[in-house]
């Protein structure tokens, strides 16, 4: 067992081996001055958490980092570390991470706390309108990342094969390349403002990520401050 | 104790592999039938105790025994009207093919059937978010699944003496080891086909009820477990009950244990190179393959 830095850090990467995840982990890696007590690498999906979870509890950690990317992982993984008792902050670098399902899987009291990493606005300030009106739509409790980014993901390439005039490959992505959207509706749904364009590598610029907090079966919005819609608290 | 804890959760993984690589084993001894479609019947047993549980408000072993009947009768319904007519209609050159392949279809009709209603979001069991677990020391025993895996060991150790002590038992047995031989005898060959297809059927569907207890279920949850059920049947000796049900202990315990050797993300690597390893060794299996269950 690593003992903790002098931050009293003691944090423990549990990852599946999806690409985006393994860059991520990589990344925290690079990052922090702190050393990690438990790296533990699965292949999704996982039949069984148990031997994960024992492995990561040996190092008593107090952070966990959880890139699990399938929701049966994120569930699986989440109850395995509460019946083994730990108390450690759970942060989970996905979106889906803050869907309805996880809280249906796991339960109030198991999601208590939980942080989520996301690049779509959950319940929060900006899309409070889009929200109601899909829960009243779909009898679901609020808007998932999934409907967010299917939403958003057609409008925005609705929009470019506007622009394009033609539906070719190169037409399209010439298009998505060149815009700069301001007044499609969906990207309300993006934290950090309306406003939509891509930087000569491919990637959106101006990207602002948000931090959710599983709080009484509600995710609620603790970062940025702008959209927040509640307050971090710590685990009990 | 951490090699205890992974050989606890290995234990209770591997009860459920085996009592869903049994109903497989027992498909293929008797039909010398490859049903890819097994484990999307447990799939729907997953679904159906989950609607069961909404709308009678019972527990999951309730709702899985509630099951049994029409687990049962749809096994009678595809074997007859599905399997057998596939044989009879000579498709292919050998039926087997055309079985195999009639399946395959049958598999990803119930994916996709089960996706239009249900879709595609994984669907859980309320009481699955009880986190319920027994302290033993430094042990962690989750309860679901160890009730999960006395349940598979009760089934599996019916189905065996079932198999080999009752007048039904015999005419599977029978008819799985020398179709002809028990034609010329008298016995209804037919009917023990019919039969073996429901009880397999039905098997699977009951492990998808104990399963749901604590794995989410989605129209795809049965692609998760296909393979290792095939793997744990052949080690265990292709139509073998009792080496379907070894293999696939063996199986739960390499996943789980492998870990105290090498990265856990090859865990199923270990589980494929030990299942290839035997098959350079032992062609036919640990118990070998047999013509007798």
């Amino acid at each position: 067992m690593r003992a903790a830095g002098s931050s009293g850090i003691r944090l423990a990467l549990m990852t599946d081996n999806n690409v985006a995840n393994v860059d991520v982990k990589a990344f925290i890696k690079k990052k922090l001055t702190e050393p990690v007590v438990s790296e533990q690498t699965w292949t999704p999906p996982l039949a069984d958490a148990t031997p994960v979870v024992s492995a990561v509890m040996q190092t008593n950690p107090n952070v966990i980092y959880l890139g699990a990317t399938s929701t049966s992982d994120q569930t699986l993984v989440i109850k395995q570390l509460a019946a083994q008792g730990s108390k450690a902050l759970i942060i989970l670098g996905a979106s889906s991470g803050a869907n309805p399902v996880l809280l249906d899987a796991v339960g109030a009291k198991g999601m208590e706390g939980v942080l989520v990493v996301t690049g779509v606005s959950f319940p929060g300030k900006g899309p409070a309108e889009i929200d109601k009106r899909y829960a009243t739509a779909t009898g679901r409790a609020f808007m998932d990342c999934e409907a967010m980014t299917g939403y958003m993901n057609i409008t925005i390439l609705g929009q470019a094969l506007e622009k394009a005039g033609k539906a070719e490959p190169e037409a399209l992505n010439q298009a998505l390349k060149e815009m700069d959207a301001h007044d499609v509706p969906s990207l309300s749904l993006l934290p950090g403002g309306s406003r939509l364009r891509f930087g000569a590598n491919g990637r959106r610029e101006g990207v602002v990520v948000e931090l959710v907090q599983w709080q009484d079966g509600r995710p609620l919005v603790v970062y940025p401050p702008e959209v927040a819609n509640g307050t971090l608290k710590r685990r009990a | 104790m951490y090699a205890l804890q992974l050989v606890i959760a290995g234990l209770q993984q591997g009860g459920i592999i085996a009592l869903l690589s049994m109903g497989l084993a027992l498909m293929f001894g008797v039909l010398r039938l490859v049903n890819f479609a097994q484990a999307d019947f447990m799939m729907l047993g997953m679904y159906g105790v989950i609607v069961l549980t909404a709308t009678l408000h019972t527990n999951f072993v309730l709702s899985s025994l509630l099951l049994a009947i029409p687990a049962f009768a749809a096994g009678l319904f595809v074997y007859q009207f599905i399997i057998r007519q596939v044989a009879k209609a000579k498709l292919a050159s050998a039926p087997e093919h055309a079985q195999l392949l009639a399946t395959l279809g049958l598999s990803l009709v119930l994916q996709n059937g089960a996706e239009m209603i249900w879709g595609a979001t994984p669907r859980s069991l309320p009481s699955a978010q009880e986190l319920s677990v027994w302290h033993i020391g430094k042990l962690s025993i989750d309860q679901p699944r160890t009730i999960g895996f006395c349940i598979a060991v009760v089934v599996a150790v019916t189905m065996l003496l079932v198999l080999r002590n009752t007048h039904i038992g015999r005419t599977v047995r029978a008819a799985a080891s020398d179709r002809e031989a028990a034609i010329y005898v008298g016995i209804n060959v037919r009917k023990a086909y019919l039969l073996t297809f429901a009880v397999s059927i039905l098997l699977s569907v009951i492990v998808g009820g104990i399963l749901v207890s604590y794995y989410p279920v989605t129209p795809q949850t049965g692609s998760d477990f296909i393979l290792l059920m095939f793997t744990a049947v052949i080690m265990g000796g292709l139509g073998n009950v009792m080496g379907a049900m070894a293999g696939g202990l063996i199986l739960g315990l390499v996943q789980s244990l492998s870990q105290l050797i090498i990265p856990l993300e090859l865990n199923n690597a270990v589980v494929f190179g030990l299942f290839l390893a035997l098959m350079l060794v032992r062609p036919k299996g640990i118990f070998g393959e047999v013509t007798r269950l």
